[in-house]
């Protein structure tokens, strides 16, 4: 596909597409609401399903049931649709089915209002449901990422056999930006031998995918077999530093900002402004935001003096930043919250008053 | 004084096509631009359905250009509700003043446009199709003359002009805007309807090598009209990387 220009939401959507996803269920909620209008209308183009749930809970439970037929599918939502996925997901992950759940965060707490925000960082790698999970957790901040990430979420879910979560934001899935589709990728379903109804050449027993085990010894043991997944899942990107970070000036870097998503875009802007200006700063951009990029960072720490994290939040991501510096360095934080978006501006300022507080 | 002739010179502009063409910052500019002409000017803001990048959002900044912003009352005004501005009649009415409406919104906006029409008509209001060629849907000129078909039928309104918006945003190149405006001079050619002007930032009209004036304002481009349009969505990540 030639360079065209698309909202983030369009973006996503036409690459799920790409990836193979030929299953969509879902419900509208400002601001994600072009995500599935989009895929209403493309779905059907290539044989695919769309359905609007009659509520985001009916809608992950269909995620349910086709993620365990062993297909690509997605759902999405905003913010306070998310909270009402919560119980599925956590079925989901208890099941180990691969699927892909898009957050466009609006503001919050409950209805909030329809303005971008990433007040959800919490819910997003905390769980958000109940019980011992993770959902690998990706963090876009263009038009072309939220394209380039889906195919990416798409087979890590595969890989992992684990719902992952594309945490994007009002501002980024409405944005409208040139954009590259990526080259298509093909999955084979086949290969899913876990999967309800395959049988595979040797017509082998059903099998079936469930979170319940009843018996003490086997909860542990499938909590246990969770757990050590969630280690290759971190050791992977431990592994392949390029694909959970981006690292920009920070090699002599006094104070390194830390944002995710859009504010990531704004703190580049920083960055060069302050060099500018004779202030030493740098960048660090998780790209996937669980597992945290923590290495790193308490690498970085040993170098830089100092650390300003901001967010669209009164502070979350913060705290895994002051766990990963683990009090080597000061970590100071920077936040706006109800649909604000910070400037440049305000962020410079912030950084004078820590690098120069004279 | 004249008042056919106050009415004649003040237009009424309906400004419809698809999300992201880029009706809004369209509007924002014709606004600013009549108002220059004639000393203020009323901006109509019937976007009733996207939530963000709306001309409401610009409210305190261009009624100190003596623009009359007309939306929604501010206690709904960033809601998630399709709401109309009642004053949006009275200024459609009156022909004291130009009137630029900005009908986004897609099919929801549209149909909003048939309930206006008796009043655009007599009006004798110009419609002006907005066109970004470089929208996914757009895959060839048999996609765009189907949009252009539906938006007519849809807004009940006839179009008078197609206005040339060829542009990927900040990183339109001269082969973009020249290859874009090639497949537009083809869907005017198939509709038979005109091409009102091609439209452009000043940065990338001096690129272009157009005699650029005022801004915003009107000027020359290989025979056709320019119009030239400051940009009022600016981004804090002017440095942010587009990998495209």
């Amino acid at each position: 596909m030639a360079k065209v220009l698309m909202k983030g939401n369009e973006a996503l959507g036409e690459a799920a597409i790409l990836a193979g996803c030929r299953y969509y269920f879902g419900y509208p909620i400002t601001p994600q609401s072009e995500l599935p209008a989009y895929l209403a209308k493309r779905l059907p183009q290539v044989d695919g399903v769309f359905v609007q749930a009659e509520s985001e809970v009916s809608a992950i439970n269909m995620v349910y049931g086709a993620a365990s037929a062993g297909a690509r599918v997605m759902t999405s939502s905003s913010s306070p649709g998310i909270s009402l996925k919560q119980e599925g997901i956590s079925y989901i992950a208890g099941a180990e089915l691969p699927c892909l759940i898009v957050n466009v965060m609006r503001g919050g707490p409950g209805l909030g209002n329809i303005n971008p925000s990433q007040s959800d960082y919490w819910q997003a790698t905390r769980g958000g449901g109940h019980g011992d999970y993770r959902t690998l957790v990706m963090a876009p901040n263009s038009v072309q990422e939220m394209a380039d990430f889906t195919l990416a979420a798409f087979e890590y879910a595969d890989r992992f056999r684990n719902p992952v979560l594309m945490l994007s934001d009002g501002v980024l899935g409405q944005m409208m930006e040139p954009v590259v589709m990526p080259s298509p990728k093909d999955y084979d379903i086949d290969s899913k031998k876990w999967a309800l109804g395959y049988t595979g050449k040797d017509k082998t027993a059903r099998n079936l995918c469930t979170s319940i085990f009843m018996g003490q010894e086997e909860l542990e043991e499938h909590n246990w077999s969770l757990y050590q997944k969630y280690q290759v899942i971190t050791d992977f990107f431990k592994a392949n530093k390029e694909l959970a970070v981006e690292e920009y000036l920070c090699d002599d870097a006094e104070i390194i900002l830390v944002g995710y998503g859009i504010i990531s875009r704004i703190l580049k802007t920083v960055v060069e402004k302050c060099r500018k200006r004779g202030i030493k700063a740098g960048l660090v951009r998780p790209k996937v935001l669980w597992p945290f990029p923590s290495e790193i960072i308490s690498k970085l720490a040993d170098k830089a003096s100092k650390f300003l994290v901001v967010e669209m939040s009164y502070g979350q991501m913060v705290e895994d930043v002051k766990l990963a510096v683990e009090g080597k360095k000061p970590v100071y934080f920077f936040g706006r919250t109800g649909g604000a978006v910070p400037s440049d501006f305000e962020i410079l300022n912030e950084v004078d008053k820590i690098v120069r507080p004279d | 004084m004249n008042k056919n002739h106050i009415a004649a010179d003040k237009p009424s502009i309906f400004l419809v096509g698809g999300t992201g063409a880029g009706k809004t910052e369209l509007a924002l500019n014709l606004s600013v631009y009549y108002s220059n002409l004639f000393g203020s000017s009323n901006l109509l803001d019937l976007d009733i359905v996207n939530p963000y990048f709306r001309v409401r959002q610009f409210v305190d900044d261009i009624v100190q250009k003596n623009i009359n912003v007309i939306c929604p009352e501010p206690r709904v005004r960033f809601g998630d509700v399709p709401a109309l501005p009642s004053a949006a009649w009275g200024a459609l009415e009156s022909h004291e003043e130009s009137v630029i409406c900005d009908v986004g919104g897609g099919e929801p906006g549209l149909r909003l446009l048939g309930r206006l029409k008796e009043i655009a008509d007599k009006r004798k209001s110009s419609v002006y199709f907005v066109l970004n060629p470089f929208r996914p849907d757009y895959i060839d000129i048999k996609h765009i003359e189907e949009e252009f078909r539906h938006t007519c039928d849809l807004c009940k309104l006839d179009v008078t002009e197609i206005i040339a918006n060829p542009n990927l945003s900040d990183y339109t190149t001269v082969e973009d805007f020249e290859r874009g405006l090639d497949i537009i001079r083809g869907l005017s050619e198939t509709t038979k309807v005109p091409i009102g002007f091609c439209s452009a930032p000043e940065k990338a009209a001096k690129e272009l090598g157009a005699d650029v004036g005022a801004i915003p304002g009107f000027c020359e481009y290989k025979g056709m009209k320019m119009f030239i349009i400051e940009r009022y969505w600016s981004v804090p990540w002017h440095f942010g990387v587009v990998s495209a």
